[in-house]
């Protein structure tokens, strides 16, 4: 019996012991990328005169084509579309692709812009599903709409970029805003480094809580549904630290979905957008990365902090819950298509420091953050585990998550100072504290939900159930 | 001590400081508002330049002082010289230049953060180059690339001497990240003084993406005596540069390259087939019916396309010389 005893002493020991060594490995990685974050930043402070970065480069922007794909968006996409036409840029067309919704999305676009059927060539590249219409409008002749049958996101970006005409193309949501300066932001990596920059990413930032207008955010605020304000700390944690971060080493492995440029040479090159993942934005900049690698060909993956679309964050619990456990099973899809990648020196930095990372904080970093929760405390209380466990499992978990949020935040001020207010920059702070006591907790459940489902097998994409912009 | 209560007391510390650091920036947040007020002062002060004929000089340039002592007078600067053109705008940099401006600005150009380096130079290019000579000279030495840049640039648009050789020393010496703006400077020289730039495009040991920038140049410059140089480079052996001079002739659009555009229509790199395409439509040239109907059947679908666009340009042949 008292063996026994030992033995399961010895075995709760040893998970403990892992939990917190997984954790501390996933701080100290945040912390690291916080640090070359700042250095990003102060070495590249984003320019904040638009029309300075206008005069600067205007006369070198190429063409770009804006790939919005747009499924069951009949209530938005008018004005999406009308802010899409209305940006800051000298040269660009605006492809909609209407993903075979089930409600009137098409007749909305038909009306507003008095679509007309076109015939349109262009070059057949990628495979998706089939094609039922080509649409453009008289009153913008840079305006496309694509109608096809329901095939998925990444199926929708395939046909435009089928149709695109330019070098680069932007891929978005339809239903998220890009600020009017917004490519000419994200381009910028394209005209310092012609020659090697394949992609470009900017920052996503949640809109809840702005004042919107005609398809514009006019002022920017927080939001009031406290999963909202998590997730305003969470996005910037994500783009301004982890994405900066990697960007600046050369192992950025994601481009939001809702907001990326790509060279469509490269990205047709590469084979362009999975069909058969629900992470088709990582698996496409994992696969460019590899697709260069393997060639032994020089390119870069940028991101630039400046450039902003907003997006609305879910408010509800099953809403969030599903487009995390998706996320999850997207992240662990990609992460088994490309796992030969994982260590492998053939692939350098983007290999161990970039895949790296995916395996610490996205296949083992959600199950024994997990663990973790359900083994310290108890076997605390019940006397197994000494207090000293039960210190370094907090701090792991809620003291250096405090640091690295506090950090991005602090970030953001000093760099950026995009928040408006000094009674924001409070709230914020407080949300950065609180997101560790609730939030971050669920957050680990929803992922490892979502591993559950990828081990089972689930390709569904859930319905996301937005409210939509209110004007 | 053990190890984890030591990574527990260093977490905690770590948490602590960034809540510390995160209340002195508020506090600093809600000092700035104030200092924010001072500076949105100063830019209607300056801005007051652009309506009044007579101005208090005094009061101007301290409005002028105070927004340089913060890094602001540049953008303000920038800002105006960005929505007036003409002769406001000569007043307006008359006026900013004789309550001490360009001096303020030249003293920015030599200290401070890069990023505000770069605007300083952008700014006094708009002053008499008396002004501002010394300090772009100065400055296009600068240690950060990003100011060399704007400096070279600045001295360009002042119409100071073009230091063609620095330009493209530059360009040379330049990191990959930084390609792309310093070809833009070549670029840029090449346009704004194309007659001393159309030897340089005959240098076949300058590198091809330099070459490409100087060629580009001339086609923007639209100066037809540069055309006999480009004729020249369209038969380079680097079909960049190829793609690039039938741009640029089709741009410049001077008949004694009507020959070269046209032959490059067979060219053997698809990307000088289509700028070639390109420049036959833009140009309406009729005698190149018959090889862009050859290209409807070519390898490159860009190719056919705008080959398709080319012919639809040119309209249905008028004459039997035409459709030969």
């Amino acid at each position: 019996m008292m063996e026994v005893d030992t033995l399961a002493s010895v075995a709760v020991h040893g998970i403990a012991i892992v939990v917190i060594t997984i954790g501390l490995a996933q701080s100290i990685l945040h912390l690291i990328q916080l640090v070359l974050a700042a250095l990003a930043l102060r070495e590249n402070p984003p320019e904040p005169q638009s029309d300075i970065v206008w005069r600067r480069s205007a006369s070198d922007l190429p063409p770009v084509s804006i790939l919005a794909p747009a499924y069951n968006e009949e209530a938005t996409i008018v004005e999406s579309v009308r802010s899409l036409l209305s940006l800051r840029y000298p040269h660009f067309e605006v492809l909609v692709i209407n993903d075979g919704s089930k409600d009137q999305t098409l007749r909305a676009l038909r009306e507003a812009f008095e679509l007309e059927a076109v015939e349109r060539d262009h070059e057949e590249v990628l495979d998706h599903a089939p094609v039922v219409g080509l649409y453009g409008s008289p009153m913008h002749p840079n305006l496309f709409v694509i109608d096809k049958q329901n095939g998925g996101k990444a199926d929708a970006l395939n046909a435009g970029i089928n149709q695109a005409r330019s070098p680069i193309f932007c891929s978005m949501d339809a239903d998220s805003i890009l600020e009017p300066d917004a490519l000419l932001r994200v381009i910028q990596p394209f005209l310092d480094d012609p020659d090697n920059v394949v992609a470009s990413g900017g920052t996503v930032r949640i809109a809840n809580g702005c004042r919107i207008q005609g398809g514009r955010i006019v002022e920017v605020g927080l939001p009031r549904n406290p999963l909202a304000l998590f997730q305003t700390v969470e996005y910037l944690r994500a783009f301004l630290m982890a994405r900066l971060a990697w960007s600046r080493v050369g192992v950025l492995t994601i481009i939001s979905g809702a907001f990326g440029l790509f060279r469509r040479s490269a990205v047709v090159e590469a084979g362009g957008y999975a069909r058969d993942t629900v992470g088709e934005d990582m698996e496409l900049v994992v696969r460019l990365h590899r697709h260069y690698r393997d060639r032994r060909q020089s390119y870069r993956i940028a991101y630039v902090p400046e450039p902003v679309c907003w997006t609305e964050a879910p408010q509800t619990l099953s809403t969030l819950s599903r487009q995390r456990s998706r996320w999850q099973r997207g992240a662990l899809e990609t992460f088994a298509t490309h796992r030969a990648m994982l260590f492998n020196p053939r692939y350098g930095r983007v290999g161990s420091v970039g895949f790296g990372s995916i395996l610490l904080i996205d296949v083992v970093g959600p199950i024994a953050e997990l663990t973790g929760y359900l083994i310290v405390p108890v076997f605390w209380m019940l006397g197994v585990l000494s207090l000293e466990f039960f210190f370094a499992f907090i701090a792991v978990t809620f003291a250096f998550g405090v640091a690295v949020s506090v950090g991005s935040l602090a970030l953001e001020e000093i760099e950026l100072r995009r928040v408006p207010r000094a009674r924001d920059l409070v709230l914020l702070t407080l949300t950065a504290v609180a997101e560790n006591l609730g939030y971050r907790q669920l957050n680990a459940i929803w992922r490892v939900w979502g591993t559950w489902q990828w081990m089972r097998g689930t390709t569904a994409w859930g319905e996301m159930g937005r409210t939509g912009f209110k004007a | 001590m053990s190890l984890l209560l030591l990574l527990a007391g260093l977490a905690a510390a770590l948490a602590l400081a960034s809540l510390a650091g995160m209340a002195l920036l508020i506090v600093g947040r809600v000092l700035r508002v104030r200092h924010e007020a001072e500076l949105a002062q100063c830019r209607r002060g300056i801005l007051e330049l652009l309506t009044r004929t007579t101005v208090d000089n005094v009061l101007v340039r301290r409005y002028v002082d105070r927004a340089a002592r913060h890094g602001a007078l540049a953008p303000i600067v920038l800002e105006v010289l960005g929505i007036i053109r003409g002769s406001a705008r000569a007043t307006f940099v008359m006026h900013l230049a004789s309550v001490g401006a360009a001096r303020q600005l030249r003293r920015r150009l030599r200290r401070g953060r890069s990023a505000d380096r770069v605007r300083a130079a952008e700014a006094l290019a708009a002053f008499d180059p008396r002004e501002a000579a010394a300090a772009l000279r100065r400055a296009s030495h600068d240690r950060d690339s990003r100011v060399q840049v704007a400096a070279l640039r600045a001295m360009i648009d002042t119409g100071v001497a073009a230091p063609f050789d620095e330009i493209i020393r530059l360009a040379l010496a330049a990191r990959a990240a930084d390609q792309g703006r310093a070809l833009s400077l070549v670029e840029h020289m090449s346009a704004t003084s194309c007659r001393e730039t159309s030897q340089l495009v005959l240098r076949v040991d300058l590198r091809s993406s330099i070459r490409v920038a100087l060629i580009a140049g001339l086609g923007e410059a639209r100066d037809m005596a540069t055309t006999s140089a480009l004729v020249v480079v369209a038969r380079d052996h680097d079909p960049y540069v190829r793609a690039a001079a039938i741009s640029a002739l089709g741009s410049i659009g001077s008949p004694q390259g009507f020959e070269t555009i046209v032959r490059a229509l067979r060219d053997p790199s698809w990307p000088v087939r289509l700028r070639a395409v390109l420049a036959v439509g833009d140009l309406r040239l009729a005698s190149a019916r018959s090889a862009l109907g050859e290209l409807l059947h070519d390898g490159s679908w860009w190719v056919r396309l705008r080959a398709t666009e080319a012919l639809d340009a040119l309209g249905p042949p008028q004459n039997a010389r035409d459709v030969a």
